[in-house]
């Protein structure tokens, strides 16, 4: 059973006020809370023994070495990958797609093939290598349905079998919420020996992912989405490809030997790719992010996700033309957020409102997809409040009579 | 599927024990180097100090050597090494 006060009471920041009401918190595709068990394993780190891994052999660094790399296991367990070596950690998601884009050799052959919702974290890096014709791109349009057509995928795929391609996709959108089905493309992207690449910022914090039933090449995640520390992520990769994928950072903890002048001996994945000291702090309390996940159980995180989804689903479609929401109409089909298109008014407008009136915490504007916003002609951006397992329905309430109230005022 | 630096570089200080019996950290850095072991020898120290901690490995300071020597606790079980 999830139960949701029981929740609420490890997220002290949720006990905060204002003028003597509380926050409703509904920004969390962007960077959710983060419970007691999290802060206390970070003020562990800081009070207890603080060192550096891998290196100096007191206790403090062995220490520190054995809660890092337990860390890694955790995510490696969580996401089913084969080995924790599997696991490299990383700033964040877009860390960790720019460093599987080091699986490319840029030499003008290969193309990459997205689509047109992604975040920029899996746009710009392309763009700009299109830009400077170390690849070819092909952007898949996805509709205001959040859909792109499979056929499609499908054909361009087809077109590119004979050359060197990789298909990087988005789990879920943080501006359509919409699902895509991960077995059922790296299954066409493998049938024509291409690489998939994905985006799971917005899936791995409200979802199980099984990477080798999905059988993902490479996956990047943002830890700071999923009740950990922030500027926390990884990248997952399969072991053979993580191998041949250069650095993206150089520098100690990432090399076995250096000769002077110039022979370099790497070091084997993951330490190949985390040059210099690390955010042990982070990676430790993430790996206890895990834990709180493992605890609540993914699965009952998903059920209880989709009965918020589904009321602001209802609540929303209640108002009618004043509004247009992006992406599936069934919740069934997408995360418990919603990108809402204000039509004449502009969505920074009620979300300051929304603050200043309601203490009410979401995000408005593009969301960083400004790609797609501006071919849709949503040039007023989107106001998008997201919702996670320490929200309740009570709360997707009062974020939807304020909506009433201020589209009522404004409009 | 490689085994991660640490867990790498204890395999291979107890097979080192077990095959050479006693020797002073420097030694083992430098036999753990002759080996090739694609991590840092850096790593040899620590991997020692926990796995005496675990009492698979026991020291001594050694005056003639002017150095710690490790060896393999008397009890070490050694089917721990078997099918590695």
């Amino acid at each position: 059973m999830f139960d949701i006060n029981k929740v609420r009471e490890d997220f002290p920041v949720l006990r905060e006020t204002k003028d003597g009401k509380p926050i409703v918190y509904a920004d969390s595709a962007c960077m959710a809370l983060k419970p007691q068990q999290v802060i206390n394993t970070l003020v562990d780190y800081y009070t207890k023994f603080t060192a550096c891994a891998g290196r100096s052999p007191h206790k403090f660094s062995r220490e520190t070495t054995k809660k890092y790399e337990d860390a890694r296991e955790k995510a490696s367990t969580f996401i089913n990958a084969k080995d924790p070596s599997e696991i490299v950690w990383t700033r964040n998601t877009t860390e960790a797609l720019n460093l599987a884009s080091g699986v490319l050799q840029l030499d003008g052959s290969e193309t990459i093939i997205c689509t047109s919702e992604s975040h920029n974290s899996n746009l710009v890096k392309w763009i700009f290598l299109a830009n400077n014709n170390k690849i070819k791109l092909n952007i898949l349009n996805t509709d205001k349905n959040g859909l792109f057509k499979l056929d499609q995928l499908i054909e361009v795929v087809e077109s590119c079998k004979d050359g060197k391609f990789v298909v990087s996709l988005t789990h879920v959108s943080n501006v359509t919420a919409a699902i895509i089905d991960v077995k059922e493309i790296a299954k066409i992207v493998h049938q024509r020996e291409g690489i998939f690449l994905l985006d799971a910022a917005q899936s791995f914090p409200h979802q199980p992912i099984d990477v080798k039933e999905m059988d993902i090449d490479f996956m990047g995640v943002s830890m700071h989405k999923a009740c950990g520390p922030t500027g926390m992520g990884f990248l997952y990769g399969k072991y053979e490809l993580l191998e041949k994928i250069n650095p993206l950072i150089y520098g100690g903890e990432a090399i076995a030997d250096l000769v002077l002048p110039k022979t370099i001996k790497f070091a084997p994945p993951p330490s190949r790719f985390e040059a210099g000291l690390q955010n042990y702090a982070g990676a430790i309390a993430s790996g206890a992010a895990i834990d709180y996940l493992d605890s609540l159980g993914i699965d009952k995180i998903q059920s209880y996700e989709t009965k918020l989804s589904n009321t602001l689903m209802k609540g929303l479609n209640e108002f009618g033309d004043q509004i247009s929401i992006v992406g599936p109409k069934n919740p069934n089909k997408r995360v418990a957020l919603a990108a809402i298109d204000l039509k004449e008014i502009n969505s920074h407008e009620i979300a300051i409102l929304m603050d200043d009136m309601y203490n009410i915490a979401l995000r408005s504007g593009y969301h960083c997809t400004h790609g797609f916003h501006h071919a849709l002609g949503l040039e007023q951006g989107t106001l998008r409040p997201s919702w996670y397992l320490y929200n309740t329905i009570d709360e997707i309430d009062i974020f939807l009579e304020a909506l009433r109230e201020l589209l009522d005022t404004l409009g | 599927m490689a085994i991660k630096g640490l867990r790498k570089a204890r395999i291979l200080v107890l097979f080192l024990l077990d095959d050479i019996g006693e020797l002073t950290t420097e030694q083992l850095i430098a036999e753990v180097g002759l080996l090739g072991i694609n991590e840092c020898q850096d790593r040899v120290p620590s991997a020692l100090a926990d796995l005496c901690e675990e009492n698979l490995v026991n020291k001594k300071l050694s005056k003639e050597k002017r150095a710690i020597v490790w060896r393999l606790a008397q009890n070490f079980d050694r089917s721990l090494l078997e099918g590695i």
